[in-house]
This record gives structure tokens, C-alpha cells and sequence, in this order.
């Protein structure tokens, strides 16, 4: 039986964990809104952005771009892992790492070798444990998202498609859904894919000059293409991870509520007890006397 | 007849609107634009933007990117885009000195066309940031 001071303490302590997990929450429900008007914000760019290679993929049905062109050898895939730095976010990176494994594994038959690179503390902690021989570049410790990151990311990656030092390249990143859902997704991304887009893009094409021509168009245009969709996958992982940390604080701080609501009641009772357990003493010792 | 000017960049939009005319910094040479051009695409390099809305002249730096014109609509596709007012001409300056010394050190060693080309590139978008300033002043 705990006495009525190990129960106060153990209330207070649950109060303090309380303060912190409703700070947390109010936190990441502040970053979340902020992720959220980043995405937002990237919207017009993304469909500007693949409504103009959709149009000059059909209209220039030859125009080539080597980071276009599939390739017939299966040496090797590399896969970029898209988490978060920081954990207390749910489930949000196990998900992830988990899909990951699976994406491994699932190259790893198809290819000789499977490369690994991953953005994210928790992504690099995992597969550094497991594959440190693969791992080809970390990027960690990021603040806020920004386009310079996705530009690196995306340099890497090609580079090493352009090098021919693999021959696909696949992300696996959480793709923010809703700020109740967020889903493990495995993109493909190299090569890139103008097919999709072409179909997203309606209208009727018009006529037009490319200047100077398609070849120097494609070459400014699929690199940039290419870390666009990088800085969304970032995006994305960023909100998720935010609105996921929410979601785990919130619920962390009902917990709190739930367990202190049990302690005072314990607390309660023990304090009763103890006064039953005085007024029959000085009861029967009255008694006594008499 | 107005031109609408539409500047994207992947953190938002930075322009929307009409103007009376507008020059790019195209691959192939900078050019302008007034209502009724020419439909067509171009390559843009890093470089000035300037603009022309109600008889005032804007400027801002451009990043890379591509621009497409649609009779009366100009679309610009940038990885960035800063007005003459937003920069911060010792941050842009100091960038550019760093972008420079690369660059020199860059040209002793073997290091490739691939990394030249990377640190050429922040360095003209650095000069095409104080350039921008520079305008702005006078």
C-alpha cells in the first residue's frame, strides 16, 4: 500500500510529464500549420511544373534527356529512406523504415546491388545498423525545410544515375495525407517519369517556338523537374512528421489526464483511510479511559 | 492591353499580375516581352528580371529556370525570385566572395567541369543579386 506521499509525488510527476507532452503537442500543431503553408505555397509551381513537361513530352515525342531513358542492365538500385530527425512522432518512422526494408528486399532480388541513401536521423540510424557497407550519403539534422536540400539530394542521386553507378533510384518517404493520416509511399523516381504527368496535364496544345531548342529546354527543365519533386517529398515528410508528433502528444496527454484523474482518486482514498484509521484510534483509546 | 506576369518558385508565388512589359534573362540573351508576343519557351539563366507595372520599373534576381509565353500570359518557372527591396546586399555580397574564391581555387585543380560549373553558377546568381540592388539604388 503506497502511503499518501508516494501517491502526491507520483501525481506530481505525472503533472510535469503532462506540461511537457501539452507543449510538445501545441509545438508541432504550430510547425504542422507551417509545413502545411509550405506545401501549400509549392502548390502553382508543381502544377505549372508538369503541365510544361507534360506538353513538351507530347509535343516534342522525341526530345531525349538521359535522366529520362530507362535502362536495360539491373546492376544495381539505390533507394532513398525520407524520415524524420527526431522520434515521438508515433509510428510515423517505424512505418517508414519498415516499407523500406521491404523495398530492399524487393530490389535486392531484381538488382546485384542495393545502394541506400536516407535523409533523416532515424533513417540513418536504422540502416547504418543494418547495411553500413551500402550507404552511400546521410542527410541529417535538417531545420527547416528548404529547395537548397532538395537540390543537393537531387545531385547526388543524379549524378550517380548519370555516372551509371545505378540504374533506378527509389524513394520511400511518408506521404501526408491528412493531418489524421499519413502513408508510406515508395515513389520511383529515377528514371524520371514524363508519362503520368502528360496524362495530368489537359488542354489542347498549341503551337509554339522552343528556344533555343527542346534538347537545352529538357536540360534546364528535368533537373528542375527532378528536385521539385524531391523538395515535395521533403515537404511532405515534414508535415507528416509534425501533425504525426501531434497526434502522438495528444494522446500522451490524455493519458496523463486518465492517470492523474486515477491517482487523486487513490490519493483520496488512502487520505480517508488514514482518518478512519485516526478517529477509531482516538475513539477506542476515549474508550478506553472511561 | 496588359500583360500578365506570373513568377513561381517552389516556396510560392512571387508575382501575379498585369504589367506593360517585362525582360528576361533568357540563355540566349536577355529579351522583352509586350502583350501579344510570339507564343513560345525559352531556358532562362541566373540573372535580372525587370518589370514594368504602372510606369514603375521592378527588379528582382532570378535563379535558373525557364519562362513560357501564352499570347497575354508570361509564365516565369525560377528556383527563386528576390525583389531589388528584399535583398540583403553584405549577405549577397559575401556570398558572391565566396563563390568567387571557389571559383579561383577551382580553376588550379583538377577537380572537373561538373563542380566549376556548380560554383559558376552561385556566383552569377550572387552578381545577378547585387546587380539587382544596384539598379535599385539609382
Amino acid at each position: 500500500m503506497p502511503t499518501l506521499k508516494d501517491i502526491s509525488r507520483r501525481i506530481r510527476g505525472v503533472e510535469k510529464t503532462q506540461q511537457i507532452t501539452s507543449a510538445m503537442r501545441m509545438v508541432a500543431a504550430a510547425k504542422l500549420r507551417r509545413a502545411q503553408d509550405a506545401i501549400i505555397a509549392a502548390r502553382p509551381y508543381s502544377q505549372r511544373m508538369y503541365a510544361t513537361l507534360g506538353e513538351i513530352g507530347r509535343r516534342e515525342k522525341d526530345a531525349e534527356h538521359p535522366l529520362l531513358q530507362a535502362r536495360e542492365s539491373q546492376k544495381a538500385a539505390e533507394i532513398l529512406v525520407v524520415s524524420s530527425d527526431r522520434g515521438l512522432c508515433g509510428a510515423f518512422n517505424n512505418a517508414v523504415l519498415k516499407t523500406s526494408d521491404e523495398a530492399i528486399a524487393d530490389c535486392a532480388g531484381r538488382y546485384e546491388r542495393v545502394f541506400v541513401s536516407a535523409v533523416g536521423r532515424k533513417a540513418e540510424d536504422y540502416h547504418r545498423r543494418r547495411r553500413s557497407d551500402d550507404i552511400t550519403q546521410t542527410w541529417t539534422d535538417n531545420a527547416d525545410v528548404t529547395p537548397g536540400q532538395a537540390v543537393e539530394i537531387a545531385e547526388h542521386l543524379a549524378g550517380r544515375y548519370l555516372a551509371g553507378e545505378v540504374d533506378r533510384v527509389i524513394v520511400v518517404g511518408n506521404e501526408y495525407v491528412s493531418a489524421m493520416t499519413q502513408t508510406p509511399r515508395v515513389i520511383p523516381l529515377l528514371p524520371f517519369g514524363v508519362e503520368e504527368e502528360v496524362a495530368e496535364a489537359g488542354e489542347a496544345p498549341v503551337p509554339f517556338e522552343i528556344e533555343p531548342d527542346a534538347k537545352a529546354l529538357l536540360d534546364v527543365l528535368v533537373p528542375q523537374a527532378l528536385e521539385f519533386t524531391l523538395y515535395r517529398i521533403l515537404l511532405e515528410n515534414q508535415a507528416g512528421e509534425h501533425a504525426a508528433r501531434m497526434a502522438a502528444m495528444e494522446s500522451a496527454t490524455r493519458n496523463t489526464e486518465e492517470l492523474i484523474r486515477t491517482l487523486t482518486l487513490q490519493f483520496n482514498r488512502a487520505r480517508q483511510a488514514a482518518i478512519t484509521r485516526e478517529l477509531v484510534e482516538i475513539v477506542s483509546g476515549a474508550e478506553a479511559l472511561d | 492591353m496588359a500583360l500578365e506576369l506570373i513568377v513561381v518558385t517552389p516556396e510560392g508565388q512571387a508575382f501575379q499580375g498585369p504589367v506593360e512589359s517585362v525582360v528576361l534573362p533568357g540563355t540566349e540573351g536577355e529579351f522583352g516581352l509586350l502583350a501579344g508576343h510570339e507564343v513560345f519557351m525559352t531556358a532562362l539563366q541566373p540573372g535580372t528580371l525587370t518589370l514594368v507595372a504602372d510606369g514603375e520599373p521592378q527588379l528582382a534576381a532570378v535563379s535558373k529556370g525557364f519562362a513560357e509565353i501564352h499570347g497575354d500570359e508570361v509564365t516565369v518557372m525560377v528556383g527563386s525570385c528576390e525583389f531589388a527591396s528584399d535583398i540583403d546586399r553584405t549577405r549577397a555580397e559575401v556570398a558572391r566572395d565566396r563563390a568567387l574564391k571557389q571559383l579561383e581555387e577551382m580553376r588550379g585543380t583538377a577537380e572537373g567541369e561538373e563542380a566549376y560549373q556548380e560554383f559558376q553558377e552561385e556566383y552569377s546568381r550572387a552578381v545577378a543579386r547585387l546587380n539587382v540592388t544596384e539598379k535599385f539604388k539609382s
